[in-house]
């Protein structure tokens, strides 16, 4: 059992690594904020956040405030409608892509089609679990989504994306995605675009918390990073916590950012990703955030465990006979914790489970 | 396989294949019970099946009946009327293509007993010829590992790769989901 955080306690807790990414923020007298969803090996297919939740002694009906829904990709998806459905009370946050009919024609083919699509297939259960319901609210760019009040203040939540451009160009990315007649189902696989993520800033007096969810930089006005850099409505301040957008590729890399809307040395957790021969951060990656700041930590450092021995004697021989090596897929199994004590002025205090760890201890090798 | 024309007028033989459940190099043919359809016996010379010294080695002097375990492989089989060959999965998977490499493509397993999802390489020539057009990005294919019996009851580890051959889509099927989508999208309202 792990102690849940004291009403004037900020906390942000995130979990990861391998494939999935969870984010709970902890807003202050007992009311939290959850954005997005995974599995992992804390217990089997149980979502992270109500898994935590449970571990803290929590009921995520009465506790949690929102829940956002970032983008729609299948590591971010996991057991988001079971989720949606135990924070019963809560307010839903759906990027503004969802409610359009671009995306939705897409959820509802590939729901009608005979190919495995965890992601899709989790977003249609939890939009038919929404439909007609009070409890929903869209994200773009610069709009407030929750306001906490406490006894310190208001802690206020808004949308740093999409912005009406990104907004545009995943719409027109949705219906390159759907099938034509006469085509044989695919699955749609690992799509690129990440326009459509919702990043979050926290105002959680006295201190910002930055969560970049997947967004990613295109070096064009009215897009990604740089479209939030030019809001003038948005993010007021810097942030002393900051969730790495994309686990730390460098497609959501942006100078401007670490510059301008965070503090000299912040928090900054990522969760790293392993999916096929994809592996997020690389090195390269790793050496970046450390030359930004030197409290860096990750959820982990996904590795392939080979799955041999526990298959059947017969398949083994077989598996071997044809000189093939079988992994698991890598599972989420780490998670970081930051706290804040509002009036100590103490900063965040870290605290590390599972797999996750500093980076410089994770990955040695960029040191 | 091979084609013989070996004692008792047997027709189609199947050579035995080296294996965990098959016998090396052996020339005889394996006494069976009537209902496996194996013959006993030894192969004829013009089976070039295997050397002769060996077979007398293992064959005993009373009966001239081989002297063998049931384990061992028939070297001919025989087709038993009403038995087809049959395969006995020990794992099935799901497979879905996850990138394309160089020699042949990445796949992600789901079990089909529930089990923990994998990741395997393949090869372009694990795949059979008539596939080779479906593997892409996004395909699924099948993939089991288990055992095959023969028609004659002979046992072998058999791996198979089937890559799934989906119908086509229907434009009344894209209708209806664009229906679905509207009326979804007039479900879903902001509070």
């Amino acid at each position: 059992m792990i102690s849940p955080p004291d009403a004037d306690e900020i906390e942000v807790t995130l979990f990861g690594p391998g494939y999935g990414e969870s984010v709970l923020v902890h807003l202050g007298e007992g009311r939290w904020l959850v954005v997005d969803s995974c599995l992992g090996a804390w217990a089997p297919n149980v979502p992270a956040p109500l898994w935590y939740f449970d571990q803290l002694g929590l009921d995520p009906a009465s506790a949690v405030g929102l829940v956002l829904v970032s983008h729609w990709h299948d590591d971010h998806v996991a057991g988001i409608s079971r989720v949606i459905q135990a924070c019963s009370l809560a307010r839903v946050a759906l990027s503004s892509a969802f409610p359009k009919k671009e995306f939705l024609e897409l959820v509802t083919t590939y729901s009608k089609l005979a190919v495995e699509e965890p992601g899709v297939s989790e977003l249609s259960r939890t939009l038919r679990l929404l439909a007609k319901s009070t409890r929903m609210a869209f994200a773009n760019q610069d709009r407030q989504l929750l306001v906490h009040q406490t006894e310190a203040g208001a802690r206020k939540v808004f949308a740093l994306s999409p912005s009406d451009l990104a907004l545009e160009r995943a719409l027109v990315a949705f219906g390159k995605l759907l099938p034509e007649p006469g085509q044989r189902p695919r699955r749609i696989g690992a799509p690129s675009s990440n326009e459509s993520s919702v990043a979050l800033w926290i105002e959680a007096p006295p201190t910002n918390i930055l969560l970049g969810a997947d967004l990613e930089e295109f070096q064009t006005s009215g897009r990604g990073w740089t479209a939030v850099l030019e809001s003038s409505t948005g993010a007021d301040g810097k942030a002393s916590y900051f969730k790495i957008p994309h686990h730390g590729s460098e497609t959501a890399y942006c100078p401007g950012v670490w510059a301008e809307k965070l503090v000299e040395v912040p928090v900054a957790c990522v969760s790293p990703f392993k999916g096929g021969s994809v592996e997020l951060p690389r090195p390269e990656d790793v050496a970046r955030i450390q030359g930004h700041t030197s409290l860096a930590y990750a959820t982990g450092r996904p590795r392939s465990k080979k799955a041999a021995r526990d298959l059947p004697k017969a398949v083994q021989k077989t598996l071997k006979e044809q000189g093939k090596t079988l992994y698991y897929e890598p599972l989420a199994d780490g998670y970081v914790t930051a706290r804040w004590k509002v009036g100590h002025d103490s900063g965040w205090r870290v605290k590390t489970y599972g797999e996750a760890g500093e980076l410089s201890t994770l990955y040695p090798e960029t040191a | 396989m091979s084609k013989v024309d070996g004692s008792g007028g047997v027709g189609i033989l199947e050579l035995a294949r080296t294996g965990s459940e098959t016998l090396e190099g052996g020339a005889l043919i394996e006494s069976h019970p009537p209902d496996t359809g194996v013959v006993s016996g030894r192969a004829s010379a013009d089976t070039d099946l295997a050397d002769s010294s060996t077979a007398s080695d293992r064959t005993s002097s009373k009966s001239q009946v081989p002297d063998v375990s049931r384990k061992m492989a028939p070297l001919i089989q025989i087709p038993v009327p009403g038995r087809s060959p049959r395969y006995l999965p020990e794992k099935a998977w799901l497979g879905l293509v996850l990138e394309m490499t160089d020699a042949g493509f990445r796949a992600r397993l789901l079990d089909q007993d529930g089990g923990a999802p994998l990741l395997g390489d393949f090869d372009f020539e694990e795949v059979a010829d008539e596939d080779h057009d479906l593997v892409h990005v996004g395909a699924e294919f099948y993939w089991n590992i288990g055992y095959r019996d023969s028609v004659s009851g002979q046992r072998e580890r058999a791996s198979l790769l089937r890559f799934r051959r989906l119908p086509r889509i229907e434009k009344r099927l894209l209708d209806k989901a664009r229906a679905e989508a509207e009326a979804l999208l007039s479900d879903l309202q902001e509070e």
